[in-house]
Parts: C-alpha cells; sequence; structure tokens
C-alpha cells in the first residue's frame, strides 16, 4: 500500500465522495476511502482532520456528535445540500482535467 | 466559499474558541481509541494497541495544531499568540525592555518631530485646493548676474493672452497700508492683486465677495478684501462693516469682503486692494514689479507649461527687443517658492541626521537583541524540538521586536511633541508669520502614520538579523560547543556586533562633524553679517507717508528732516538718521546706471546698481567707514547740487582706476546728472549675500522716499529708547504710524534664527549619537570581556598582569575605534563638502573641527570600555579555570 501524497483538492473530494451514500465518523471516512481507491491512498489523520474542518467551515459537510459502532462517543460527518452539489461540481471538474490530461499523454 | 461564509466562520471560531478546542480534543482522541480499537479486534494487546494507536496518529498534540491552522482566522490568533509570548518574554527582562524602548523612542521620535516639519513647511506649506497645480512664472535674466523674479506689466499681460496650458493666471504686488480711524493708526501688510488672483488660489470669501470684474479700473478700484485676523481684530467681527467704507493711506476703500480665517497669501498679507490697470501701467515692459502665478489646466504639466512658456518669451523676445532680450520665463511650483530656499535643505539635512540617530539606535538595539539572543538558546532548543518550524520562531522574534519597537514609537511621538513644542518656542513670533505652514506643524494623523510605518521598519530591521541568527537549525550544536571563541573578533556573532559598532561610531562621527560645522558656520554668518556696519546700540524703525496727506515730494521729506531732528535732541541719541533699506535686512532696490563718458551696456544686456535713499549723517550714524569724499549733510537740499554717494563695490566695477570723485552718473529713467561726493565701505544686503553688490546711495532730500526706515545710534541700550523715539514722530504728525520698532541686534537675530535652529538641533542630534555609540562600545566590550574570562583567566595564570590585560582590551577597542572614526572620516569628508557647496559660510575641510571630534569620539570610546577592561583586569583566575 503506498503512501502517495494527496492533493489538497483530491481529498476533498474523496472525502466528499465518501460521506455521499451515508454519514460516518472519522475512522470510518479514513477506512472507506481506503476501500474505494482499492489502498492506493491511505490518509493520515494529520491530513484528513484539517480537512474535515475546512470543509465544514465551507459549509460542505455537517458535524455532530452520535455513538460508534462500539458504542464509543464519536463525531460524525455528513454532506449537506451545498455539498452534494460540490461534488458534482468536482467530479465534473475532475472528469475534465483527467480528460484533457489523457489526451495530453497520447499525443505524440 | 461565500463572503458570508467567511465571515461566519471567522467569528465563530473567535467566539467559541475555548468550546472549539475542547471539541476537537474529544475528536481527536475518540479517533485514537477507536484505531486502538480496531487493533484489538485483530489481536493486539491493549497496550500496545494504544501506542501503536498514538504512534499512527502522529502525537494527538501535532493533530490539533494542524488542525487549528486550518481555521479561518488563524492566523490572528497566532499573532495574538506570539504578541503575549513576546510581551511575557520582555516582561521578564524590564531592564532590557526599557533601554530599548528609551533608545527607540528617541531616535524615532526624533524622526516624527523632523517629519512633521517637513510636511508642514516642505511639503505642504500651502493650504489651497490643489495646491500642486500652482506654478509661480518669473523672469530671469541670466546674463547681467541680477536674477529678479518679478515680471513687467506688460508682459504678465501677454502671458496671460498667449498662454493656453494654465486654466488662470494672477499676479500680485506687495504694498504697505496705514489704517487709519477711529482706532490708533496701524501699519499693515498688503497686496494688489489681479482680478483672478482669489479664483486662481481656490479661496472664496467667507463673508461679501472678492473683486468683481471692472473694479481694476482707475476710479472704479477704490474696494478692497480683509483677512478674517483683522477683522476680528479690528472690526469685532461685525458684519455690518461690509459695505462700509474704511481709510488706507488716507483714502477711502470700501470694504467689500472678509476672507476665511488662515488665509493670508501672500506672506502675512491682510489687506487685498485691485491691481489698478491704467493705461501706463498695461504698457509698462520695462519694470518688473509683479510676482506671478497661475494654475495648470487639468491635464496639463509643469514641464509642459515651462516648454510653452519658453516659446512665448521667445517670441516677446523678438518682438520687443529694447526690453525683453534675453528674457527667459521660469516656471516653478508655487509650493517650492514659498518654502524658499533654505528651509527644505534644512530640513532635509535634518531628516538625514534624525535618520543616522535612528540607525544608530538601531545598532545598539540589534546589539542588545543579540546578547540576549545567547542567553534564549535554550528556550529556542526546547520550542525547535516541539516542533516549532524555523519560520514560526522567526516570526515570533519578530513580533517582539516589533512589539518593542512600537511601544519605542509611542513614547517617541512624546518625544517629538515636546521637541516640536520646542522648537515652535525657538521662533519669534514676528517671523512666524513669514513662514507658510508654521502654524501647521503639530502631531497629525500624517505624523501618526509615519511614526508607526517607521517603527514597523525599524523592529523588523534591527530584528531580523538577530531572528534569523538564534534561529538556526544547528543552534543546539552551537550550545555544546559554547562560545569560547577569542577575541572580540571572534566568531561570526561577535564578528556582526563589532561590524555594527564600527558602523555606529562611523555613523555618530558623520554626525558630529556636520554639526560641528553647522554651528561653525551660524557662528561666521552671525559675524559676517556685521561686516560693514557696527550694529550694536542701533535702533531701528520703520515709516511710512501717505500720498494722500503728503502730496508733494518735498513735505515727505521735510517730515522725515523734522523727526530726525527732534529725535536726535534727546539726550541718549548719539546720531539719528534713515535710510530705505537697513543693511542686512534683506530689502534693496535696483536701478538701471549709466556712467557719464563711459559707453552704456550692450544691446540685450542691462547694467543695473542696487540703490538706497538716505539722510544725512547716515554713514556717520551706521559706523560704515567713508573710503574717499563725505557723508550727506543738511547742506544737500533740492535746490542745490545733485549728489550721489557710491559704495566701494560700484568704485571698483566702474571706476577701475580709482578716481570716482566728481564724475557722473544718471539713474534710470531719471534725466539728472548726479555727481559722486563720497565711496563708503560695502555693507550686506542680508544674511546669505554672497559677495558684494554695487550701490548707489541719493540723499533723501533730492530724492525723497515714502518709506524709510529711521535709524538712531544710542548711548545705552536702545530697546530702552523706543517708546521716547515714536513719541517724537508722533510729535511731529501724531496720525503718523511707526512699525517694526526693533534694535539692530534682532534683525540679524532674527535673519539668522533658522540656521540657528538648524545648528542647536544638529548639536542635539550629534550630542545623542556620541551617547547611543558611547553606550554601543560600552556593550559590545562588555560582552566580549565576558566572553572571555576563561582566556584571561588562562593568561593571567601565565603570567600576565593586570596591566597587561587592560592593556589588551583597551587595544582591542582602539582597533575597533579606529575602523570606525576612519569610515567616520570618509563619510564626513563627502557631507562637509555637500553642506559647503549648498550653505553659505561653511568650510568643507575644517581642520579643527574635523580633528576635535574624532579625538572626541576615539576618547569616549576607550572611557566607554574602561569598566569592562576594569573587570578583565580583575578577573580571579582561580574561579575561571575551576569552572572549567
Amino acid at each position: 500500500m503506498g503512501k502517495t501524497n494527496l492533493l489538497q483538492g483530491t481529498l476533498d473530494l474523496l472525502i466528499l465522495k465518501a460521506l455521499a451514500l451515508n454519514s460516518m465518523h472519522g475512522l470510518g471516512i479514513s477506512r472507506r476511502i481506503e476501500q474505494i481507491t482499492k489502498g492506493t491512498f491511505a490518509v493520515k489523520p494529520g491530513s484528513l482532520f484539517p480537512a474535515l474542518h475546512r470543509l465544514e467551515q465551507a459549509g460542505w459537510v455537517s458535524s455532530s456528535w452520535g455513538e460508534s459502532e462500539t458504542r464509543r462517543k464519536a463525531k460524525y460527518y455528513r454532506l449537506t445540500r451545498a455539498g452534494h452539489r460540490q461534488l458534482g461540481a468536482e467530479v465534473e471538474q475532475w472528469e475534465k482535467i483527467s480528460l484533457a490530461i489523457a489526451g495530453a499523454l497520447q499525443a505524440t | 466559499m461565500s463572503l458570508l461564509r467567511g465571515f461566519y466562520a471567522f467569528w465563530r471560531n473567535l467566539v467559541r474558541k475555548n468550546r472549539l478546542d475542547q471539541d476537537l480534543d474529544e475528536e481527536v482522541r475518540s479517533f485514537a481509541e477507536m484505531l486502538a480499537e480496531e487493533k484489538i479486534e485483530v489481536g493486539a494487546s491493549p497496550e500496545q494497541a494504544h501506542r501503536d494507536a498514538r504512534i499512527e496518529l502522529g502525537g494527538i498534540q501535532q493533530v490539533k495544531e494542524q488542525t487549528r491552522q486550518v481555521r479561518i482566522g488563524a492566523w490572528l490568533e497566532t499573532a495574538l499568540q506570539d504578541l503575549r509570548y513576546g510581551a511575557r518574554m520582555l516582561r521578564k527582562s524590564p531592564g532590557f525592555t526599557v533601554a530599548t524602548v528609551l533608545t527607540l523612542a528617541l531616535g524615532i521620535g526624533a524622526n516624527a518631530a523632523v517629519f512633521s516639519s517637513i510636511d508642514a513647511l516642505v511639503l505642504r506649506p500651502l493650504t489651497f485646493p490643489d495646491p500642486d497645480r500652482l506654478v509661480a512664472l518669473s523672469e530671469t535674466q541670466p546674463r547681467t548676474g541680477f536674477e529678479p523674479e518679478n515680471v513687467a506689466p506688460a508682459d504678465f499681460l501677454d502671458w496671460t493672452k498667449q498662454s493656453t496650458v494654465f486654466g488662470s493666471v494672477a499676479a500680485y504686488q506687495g504694498w504697505a497700508a496705514d489704517l487709519t480711524g477711529k482706532d490708533e493708526p496701524e501699519h499693515l501688510q498688503a497686496a494688489r492683486v489681479s482680478p483672478s488672483f482669489f479664483s486662481t488660489l481656490g479661496v472664496a470669501a467667507a463673508l461679501g465677495r472678492t473683486f468683481a470684474i471692472g473694479e481694476d479700473r482707475p476710479g472704479n478700484n477704490q474696494v478692497t478684501v480683509i483677512s478674517y485676523g483683522l477683522w476680528q481684530r479690528r472690526f469685532s467681527g461685525d458684519p455690518h462693516v461690509l459695505d462700509t467704507d474704511i481709510d488706507i493711506n488716507s483714502s477711502r476703500f470700501k470694504l467689500v469682503g472678509v476672507m476665511p480665517p488662515d488665509f493670508n497669501f501672500p506672506l502675512s498679507t491682510v489687506v487685498w486692494t485691485p491691481l489698478p490697470l491704467s493705461d501706463d501701467f498695461v504698457q509698462d515692459r520695462e519694470k518688473q514689479s509683479l510676482f506671478t502665478l497661475a494654475r495648470l489646466r487639468p491635464g496639463a504639466s509643469a514641464s509642459q507649461a515651462q516648454a510653452q512658456m519658453n516659446t512665448i518669451a521667445a517670441r516677446l523676445e523678438q518682438l520687443h527687443p529694447k526690453t525683453n532680450a534675453g528674457r527667459r520665463i521660469s516656471v516653478t511650483l508655487l509650493r517650492e517658492r514659498v518654502a524658499g530656499e533654505f528651509t527644505p535643505m534644512f530640513l532635509w539635512l535634518g531628516l538625514g541626521s534624525v535618520l543616522f540617530v535612528l540607525s544608530i539606535a538601531c545598532v545598539n538595539v540589534a546589539n542588545m537583541q543579540l546578547a540576549r539572543a545567547a542567553a534564549r538558546q535554550r528556550e529556542m532548543a526546547v520550542r525547535s524540538s516541539l516542533g516549532a518550524t524555523r519560520r514560526r520562531i522567526v516570526r515570533q522574534l519578530l513580533t517582539e521586536n516589533v512589539l518593542l519597537s512600537v511601544m519605542g514609537g509611542g513614547a517617541g511621538i512624546a518625544i517629538a511633541w515636546w521637541l516640536l513644542r520646542l522648537l515652535k518656542a525657538g521662533m519669534p513670533a514676528e517671523l512666524v508669520r513669514l513662514i507658510p505652514g508654521w502654524q501647521a506643524m503639530a502631531i497629525d494623523a500624517r505624523t501618526l502614520g509615519f511614526t508607526f510605518a517607521v517603527a514597523l521598519v525599524t523592529g523588523i530591521v534591527f530584528g531580523l538579523a538577530p531572528a534569523l541568527a538564534v534561529s538556526r537549525p544547528d543552534l543546539t550544536e552551537a550550545l555544546k560547543k559554547g562560545e569560547r571563541r577569542s577575541g572580540v573578533f571572534g566568531g561570526t556573532r561577535h564578528r556582526l556586533r563589532s561590524l555594527l559598532v564600527i558602523f555606529e561610531l562611523a555613523l555618530a562621527l558623520v554626525l558630529l562633524v556636520g554639526a560641528g560645522l553647522m554651528v561653525k558656520g551660524f557662528r561666521h554668518i552671525a559675524e559676517n553679517q556685521r561686516q560693514g556696519f557696527n550694529p550694536e546700540s542701533l535702533l531701528t524703525l520703520g515709516v511710512t507717508v501717505a500720498q494722500a496727506r503728503y502730496p508733494e515730494d518735498h513735505r515727505v521729506s521735510a517730515f522725515y528732516q523734522e523727526s530726525l531732528d527732534s529725535i536726535g535732541r534727546l539726550p541718549e541719541v548719539v546720531s539719528a538718521s534713515a535710510v530705505t533699506y537697513v543693511p542686512a535686512s534683506g530689502g534693496w532696490s535696483t536701478e538701471k546706471v549709466f556712467i557719464e563718458g563711459q559707453s552704456g551696456p550692450a544691446p540685450g544686456e542691462s547694467q543695473n546698481t542696487n540703490f538706497q535713499i538716505a539722510a544725512p549723517h547716515y554713514f556717520q550714524t551706521m559706523e560704515i567707514p567713508l573710503i574717499q569724499g563725505r557723508d550727506f549733510r543738511a547742506g544737500d537740499r533740492a535746490e542745490s547740487l545733485k549728489v550721489a554717494i557710491v559704495s566701494a563695490e560700484f568704485a571698483r566695477r566702474y571706476f577701475p582706476g580709482g578716481a570716482p570723485l566728481g564724475k557722473r552718473i544718471r539713474l534710470g529713467s531719471s534725466i539728472d546728472l548726479l555727481t559722486i561726493v563720497g565711496v563708503a565701505g560695502d555693507v550686506k544686503r542680508f544674511m546669505f549675500d554672497r559677495g558684494m553688490r554695487p550701490m548707489v546711495y541719493l540723499p533723501h532730500m533730492q530724492a525723497p522716499a515714502r518709506t524709510m526706515h529711521l535709524v538712531v545710534r544710542t548711548h545705552g541700550d536702545p530697546q530702552k529708547l523706543a517708546s521716547s523715539v515714536r513719541a517724537r514722530v508722533l510729535g511731529v504728525d501724531k496720525e503718523q504710524p511707526v512699525f517694526d520698532i526693533k534694535t539692530m541686534e534682532t534683525i540679524i537675530d532674527e535673519q539668522i534664527s533658522g540656521v540657528r535652529v538648524g545648528a542647536v538641533s544638529m548639536s542635539f542630534y550629534g550630542l545623542l549619537a556620541l551617547l547611543l555609540a558611547a553606550v554601543g562600545v560600552y556593550g559590545v566590550v562588555a560582552y566580549s570581556v565576558e566572553q572571555r574570562t576563561h582566556e584571561i583567566g588562562i593568561r593571567m595564570a601565565v603570567g600576565a598582569k593586570r596591566r597587561d590585560i587592560l592593556r589588551m582590551v583597551l587595544g582591542q577597542t582602539l582597533k575597533l575605534a579606529a575602523t570606525g572614526l576612519g569610515f567616520g572620516l570618509l563619510g564626513a569628508y563627502a557631507m562637509s563638502r555637500g553642506m559647503a557647496k549648498a550653505m553659505f559660510g561653511i568650510i568643507a575641510l575644517d581642520p579643527t573641527t574635523f580633528s576635535v571630534f574624532t579625538v572626541l569620539l576615539g576618547c569616549v570610546a576607550l572611557m566607554a570600555s574602561y569598566i569592562p577592561a576594569q573587570r578583565a583586569a580583575r578577573v580571579n583566575p582561580m574561579i575561571t579555570l575551576r569552572n572549567e
């Protein structure tokens, strides 16, 4: 499992995607990102927490205290409506970029 | 993220800080716990699981810190944190803090005071709207060596008609108004102004109106506008005084307006009347009597204006070769003309000096910081190991330094305020009204802003070097090895401190030499004015005889003669006479001169001389030596032979053979031939007059002048006689006001006040620099001695005596001082050349000044190092070596 350096924007996108279906606590988000990227990205807590708080400040996620599966107090994050819109926008953006780069790489 | 959201987040982070931190703490801990749980799940032991979780997390504090930094407004929090920390550190070393703040306060305060002066006197002396669009136009005649600045009326009118680059052009002429009427007669400064004068300046009347079209035609022009101050003072601010008549020079003028408060342009004018545009006047292309100014059209620049005026000048030269040959027009900013030639120079010199002082202060503070930094190395090492980045440490140190300098700036404002008060008190009230902008000199918003900026820059400048030096990553290594280096120049930090001290010694020397030269120059100028006559025990007063009450010229001279005779009968009076302009007071008239039997000047050149009208016994009263011939006497009446007395310079120029007596000359457009009956010694016209000008004196009974200054030589203190002399004049004519009753010494004193202020200020700065430099040297030497106690102990143990140690330390100091003074001498030499060129009376390479201050500074440096040297010599080798 390689620890690749994630760009800040990419991490945001992954977090939003991870929360797209249901709300999760911090550790859960980290594990989910590992899962959906098939192990390519393992997010360090040192990057995850700042990112989560930044997204919350921007109003794309909101948080509340709840109970984990093991009956431990944990902070749960979920996507807001604005967050859903942002996710859509960032996905579109990403697809545009990757198409462009793919095309550039294929050019002779 | 929208701006609104941003603000909300910022606000929330600020206000709910504690709650958020608590929340964050819980969140991170819960994360760590859950991570541990995961590990326990796959079989690890609880302790192992918790430890691994912590490691994987990377440290709870670190994660929390990183998250906090993401918060909007985090920079504010860190800045506040830095400030709090810095304040705490400063509180811990109160001695250092007080010393630094005081040093900085002196440096910054002096700068603030000088800036305030420059701002008020040089940068913004004019209070009209858009003052930088106002220009002064003057005529120059480069070839004659005389530079009259005024403009002939016909030229002024042509310029107005032919120029397109100006929105409006105006002119004025100063004159003296005697206000008579129900109160005591008052002699006031007045001006005759062209119709567009007030509109060009952009000032309207506060009450009533200014002049209307057509009020410059003879017959229509007996109207006047007065100043606010005069209106309040003499007319009690009564609005009903508008449209009534007032008596000026015994003529009736209708008062039509009052100007707003603080409008006194030009130069303390309180009465304005229209410039009478009679036919003679508008055609006069010879007599250059008008001061001209103009407002640039929007979009036009001064250089465009200059170019256009050059064309116009050339055109006029072609059309009127007799009068305008060689005449050029010069366009300068009005505020530059108004500030004068010398004030800006003195002020920029002052600014240079205080910047030097500030630099020296900064050097001292930087050195103190470096010394203190050595003591704080452990603190830095600990912070480094806790994860603080170098940038963060440097930022915090800079914050501390800026805090110091802002405090210094605050204290500096108080010092600046006090300095300005001192400055204002030192200027005689009479002169104050002649210096535009003086009243505005104060600690205002701009000064505060400037001070704050200087404080900030200062803090960063002197704080950066120590901050960078201290926060180096390898400081832990330096800590281990210890600073046991030998020699004052050992070690990079020592080298830096020594370099700084050399720099400040050099600056101090430059300043001291500058101050010394100025003081010497000041004294030289003060002596210089006394050349040519004896200014002691001389009382002067001015009188203007009004046209209306003395219409015939011979009655004017009769009045003066009678007054002088009456004054002469006072027992304390040695001798009394009169002259148009008193020597050294800065007034003179110029006229063309023709010598009988000599060919006149070439076309395009003019032959001019200064001239004065004088009463009998003038030269005797003034104690001006008569080199040949005689003084004026009572026998020089209107009907006797027309005579003149010339100055030695005149004789030198026009009679190089040396026999002017008996020759005849003609002045201006007069047809009378005047016989030269005497040659008098030269006198200076004003303080900074370089070289002598030719002067012709005419007897007042043959050429009556309406305005003259009476000069009275007394036995005792001339000031005591002021009221008696005045009473004698009033005894001849009880309605005749006199003005400017001053002793000659006062006149000279006033003339040189400006230079005196300059000399005193520079001496003050020089002294300051000396003190600061001494403190700086002391600091460096004391510190190096401290560092070298170990080495000194060894030396003493192998046989060095106290004397040898003393010599060693003092020797090192001497090396430091020699280098600093060497550079300082170079700088001082360069500066003195500049000063000598710019100011009259200053000798560039004055050996006394240079050597005195070099030796002084050297001695001070040695004295400053004496105490540390003694301390070094008293080192007990047993104690120091034991600490090995």
